[in-house]
């Protein structure tokens, strides 16, 4: 497995160089006939870098692809491999791998011959070939199938074949579309992570295509959101699921509450003067009830704004039982944001009174449902939302609470943990916090 | 109680349904066998080796022997790759293109031979032409090739594209992407995958070509193949005299039809 490794190194001493892109994406559009699949869509990937490509199915993920791997010609934009444009070279002179949904494996070749395939077009001599074969295979366990017909692998070593034959020409990308959608939850997972390790180990730019957020933040060093044919988020995994610059980005990367806020002061920065970072420019002042705190700039100046958090930063207990009611009187006050700097004000604690609407046992937590008192409550001075549920409802974690339906309750929640977006009166169309575990 | 009445009123009227079926279809089959049994009766009367070996018999099945395999390579040739254009390209005029393909199988074979008599006939200037270079393609064997390629020739093109069509694209790119260009592509994958919908074709092309005899005797009465032979033995000597010639031909197109089902998933003649 030596030979793998090596270009891994490279990869690596690529890396720490010169950052010209292994992959860079830049403006692509593409339209069918009327349709539009692409619009300005922009994505580089570092030599080495694990990039997955999320979004909902019909999002234009394949149509990216397919024009990256050179099965198609974009109406606009360039795709670049190390710094060459090869927007017009033809698939085979590109030097991506490609793996599909489907199995294209050559069902009138042995597991060997599909894996040695790409070398034969490479002219690499007999022997090294043979070689090269035995390694790939090796890398992914399958040596003892290399006889095998395809007909006779199971899904996951058909995958797994695959993989090896598009590795084995040691293509510059490899581009996995959707690789492990025909599978069952139990093969999936134990597949990404081999997926995850062979990229590892032979350090080969990857960009991992799904819809399935869990597979995508698992393997990616960096994730970007698709959305209509656009990007709607880049950033690492973590990044863009505990500040989503979006609330596409937020719903389709978890679970999200979405509660009614405004905008009390959208220039923070302005009133702290010089003494104000770079950081602290971009901030907004927003009030949720009666609390105010201070969270980046990402919602245009609109006086509503929608306040998103994670059902597992909403804390949950009893009515008049536990801390979060101190905190509240202590944080919570005006008086207390106006004499605190932002990052004072970004400590403030939200907490809501309401009832218990339904607790879902998920195993390793409880969901805890809870309808909110009322809108005015969370929204004082505006009309009644549409796009929150009337009474809105919040879902939060716990692991160890003790509550039924009907049970009055006070939801507490900080700023530090909240994202705000525009005000938006359409339905999210997909992550609610309502849905089912995911 | 409902459910086990239905199920007798079910079968009750369903019986009746298969055996009107059977009745019309075993009409139908006795009126194929009839004739097929009655004609071979007489193949015990006459003197079928005496005639085969005649020379005008033996000329005609040679003949045909030339011809058909000519005829086949050449809509082979051609219709493969035509078959893989219209399986995977989209154009302007495809639509004309798919309808070209198709006329020679719904214009009656005479009517296709004067279509081409319209091309290479003697007087056109193609057929002058041609003939005064010393290859007339008419009364040759070139124009009975012609004629058989005209009638036969959709056959492969209709059940190979079918067999192109039905190999998932992500083959071929798959193989694009691993280095390969299109023909490379072409030769290594889609070929050996639709191989049992061509060689399909190529044998329904081949036992078309054989018996071809409408467009071969507008274009090329003489030379004879065995079906103009057929023709002017039973203008001359009736039933009896056909015989023979009739039973060699018969021989080949099945011994090519069992080849068919041999070969491949059958796209039989009625399928094409």
């Amino acid at each position: 497995m030596t030979g793998v490794e090596r270009t891994r190194d490279r990869a690596v001493a690529d890396r720490d160089g010169d950052e010209t892109p292994a992959l860079e994406v830049d403006g692509l559009s593409h339209r069918y006939g009327r349709t539009q699949a692409l619009t300005d869509v922009s994505v580089a990937a570092a030599p080495g870098e694990l990039i997955a490509l999320l979004g909902p199915s019909g999002c234009g993920k394949t149509t990216l692809v397919q024009a990256i791997a050179g099965h198609l010609h974009p109406t606009a934009g360039q795709v670049a491999l190390h710094g060459t444009t090869v927007t017009t070279v033809p698939p085979e002179s590109r030097g991506v791998g490609v793996v599909f949904q489907r199995s294209t494996l050559y069902p009138h070749m042995t597991v060997a011959e599909n894996v040695a395939y790409g070398l034969a077009a490479q002219g690499v001599p007999d022997e090294t070939r043979a070689e090269r074969v035995r390694r790939y295979l090796e890398l992914v366990e399958l040596t003892h199938l290399r006889a095998a017909s395809p007909d006779a692998l199971s899904g996951g070593q058909a995958r797994r074949v695959e993989l090896a034959r598009a590795l084995a020409p040691e293509p510059d990308v490899l581009v996995l579309d959707e690789p492990l959608s025909a599978l069952d939850r139990r093969l999936r997972v134990r597949l990404r992570d081999e997926i995850t390790r062979i990229q590892r180990t032979t350090g080969v730019t990857t960009l991992f295509v799904t819809h399935d957020q869990a597979d995508a933040m698992t393997v990616a060093d960096r994730l970007v959101v698709m959305r209509d044919g656009t990007v709607a988020a880049t950033g690492t995994p973590r990044a863009l699921y505990e500040s989503p610059p979006n609330r596409f980005t937020a719903r389709f990367l978890g679970r999200s509450n979405e509660l009614a806020g405004r905008v009390v002061d959208d220039d923070v920065g302005r009133a702290l003067g010089d003494a104000a970072s770079d950081d602290e420019l971009d901030l907004v002042r927003v009030a949720v009830g009666e609390t105010r705190f201070v969270v980046p700039d990402t919602a245009p100046k609109t006086d509503r704004v929608l306040v998103h958090v994670r059902p597992e930063a909403v804390r949950v207990a009893a009515a008049g039982v536990g801390d979060d009611r101190e905190r509240t009187d202590r944080n919570g006050s005006d008086h207390d944001a106006e004499s605190g700097g932002p990052n004072a004000d970004r400590d403030a604690t939200v907490s809501l009174d309401g009832t218990v609407a339904r607790v879902a046992d998920a195993g390793s937590r409880y969901d805890v449902h809870v309808s909110l008192d009322s809108a005015t409550a969370i929204d004082e001075g505006l009309e009644t939302p549409r796009a929150v549920d009337s009474p809105p409802t919040v879902t939060a974690e716990c692991t160890r609470c003790r509550l039924a339906a009907g049970d009055r309750v006070r939801i507490a929640f900080d700023g530090r943990d909240v994202s705000v977006f525009p005000w938006s009166t359409e339905r999210a169309e997909s992550g609610g916090a309502g849905d089912p575990v995911r | 109680m409902s459910l086990a009445s239905e199920t007798i009123r079910h079968q009750g009227s369903r019986a009746p349904a298969r055996l009107v079926a059977g009745l019309l279809g075993g009409l139908l089959v006795a009126g194929f066998a009839l004739p097929f049994v009655a004609f071979l009766w007489r193949a015990g009367s006459v003197a079928l080796w005496e005639t085969l070996a005649e020379p005008a018999t033996r000329t005609a099945i040679r003949n045909s022997l030339l011809t058909a395999p000519v005829a086949t390579g050449i809509a082979t040739a051609l219709g493969v790759p035509l078959a893989y254009v219209l399986a995977r390209a989209s154009f302007v005029g495809k639509r004309v293109v798919e309808a070209l393909v198709i006329l020679p199988l719904v214009v009656p074979p005479v009517v296709g031979g004067a279509l081409l008599l319209s091309v290479v006939g003697r007087f056109t200037p193609l057929g002058a032409a041609a003939a005064s270079a010393g290859v007339p393609l008419t009364d040759s064997l070139l124009g009975v090739i012609l004629a058989q390629t005209f009638v036969a020739a959709p056959f492969v093109v209709i059940t190979a594209r079918a067999g192109f069509a039905a190999v998932d694209e992500r083959l071929e790119q798959a193989s694009r992407s691993l280095g390969h260009g299109p023909i490379a592509t072409f030769t290594n994958v889609s070929l050996p995958l639709a191989r049992g919908a061509i060689v399909a074709g190529i044998v329904l092309t081949f036992a078309r070509a054989t018996g071809e005899f409408g467009a071969t005797m507008m274009v090329a009465y003489n030379p004879r193949t065995m079906p103009t032979q057929l023709w002017v033995a039973f203008i001359s000597g009736g039933i009896d005299a056909i015989v023979p010639l009739a039973v060699a031909l018969l021989t080949i197109t099945l011994a090519v039809l069992a080849l068919v089902r041999r070969v491949a998933r059958v796209p039989t003649v009625v399928d094409a």
